[in-house]
């Protein structure tokens, strides 16, 4: 849904049943996506509603040009993000770019014995939820979100750039980062 | 007519091939890429196994996280997400008319 297919003017005034429509439309993506970024129930929803209180204050100094899911999500992340920060929970480091380079030799071919393993023996431990759960967990929240929007979400690469604030380029200096940290993390269990 | 040395046509275009390492940075960061760039993957993929394997491995990545988190998301109660919608909705007009 874009600015352009609500009726804007109304939003600004206020109108409770362009606001309602809003919520009740999105709500349960904002949701279902903390949790998707490891939130529990409890912070979901806290988070959810904080989310919206923010959306309704700045809605009036936003571009129209975006649409209301991005502009969402964008507001989303920075909630999770600070929420992270409050809470200490420290983010996981992200040295994945030199663990990515040791899987290679100096002439940009794979290492031996680190070389892919099989389709069939990386099927089996994809199957296996809490292992990806736990893969998933190892992401900074960037990297999760991008991966979420990305493949859950089916965002294009506009929307997700301007929820995340970062330009195509480094979308996919993430993308890759967070690709390869999530399949080193199975294939590490699957050997 | 001189001759063509086939062997040392193929080791000339083996010595070109993109790294595997570089193959696995395009394949993996979805940036746009051009038409050349695509034959050469494509030529890659299709000698070098382990790459191949590396591509498969995305694949499966990608269905596995999608399933873990359409399972998560169809575990959300729709009856909290009711009552969230409801929340926010008193909270929103409740500042609206003050």
């Amino acid at each position: 849904m874009s600015f352009n297919e609500i009726n804007y003017e109304l939003l600004i005034q206020r109108d409770p049943k362009t606001i309602e429509q809003l919520v009740r439309t999105y709500t349960s993506h904002l949701y279902k996506a903390g949790l998707g970024m490891g939130l529990t129930a409890e912070e979901s929803d806290d988070i959810t509603q904080a989310v919206w209180l923010t959306f309704f204050d700045i809605v009036p100094e936003f571009k129209r040009q975006s649409t209301v899911r991005t502009f969402l999500f964008g507001i989303l992340y920075n909630k999770i993000s600070e929420y992270r920060r409050k809470n200490k929970k420290t983010e996981p480091s992200d040295q994945i770019d030199q663990i990515v380079d040791s899987y290679f030799e100096k002439n940009g071919e794979w290492v031996m014995a680190k070389a892919p393993i099989s389709p069939e023996q990386f099927l089996i431990s994809t199957q296996v939820m809490e292992l990806l759960q736990k893969c998933l967990d190892l992401l900074p929240i960037h990297q999760k979100m991008a991966f979420i929007m990305k493949e859950i979400e089916e965002a294009i690469t506009d929307e997700i750039c301007a929820a995340l604030e970062i330009t195509a380029t480094h979308l996919g200096v993430v993308l890759f980062r967070a690709r390869n940290q999530l399949r080193i993390c199975i294939e590490s269990k699957s050997r | 007519m001189p001759e063509i040395n086939c062997e040392f046509v193929l080791k000339v275009k083996v010595g070109n091939m993109l790294k595997c390492k570089e193959v696995v940075k395009v394949v993996s960061s979805d940036q746009p890429i051009s038409l050349k760039q695509k034959i050469e993957i494509k030529m890659h993929l299709m000698m070098c196994r382990h790459c191949r394997r590396y591509q498969q491995q995305l694949n499966l990545l990608k269905n596995g996280f999608v399933r873990l988190l359409k399972l998560k998301y169809n575990s959300a109660d729709p009856q909290k997400i009711d009552q969230i919608e409801n929340k926010v909705l008193d909270k929103v007009n409740k500042r609206s008319n003050q």
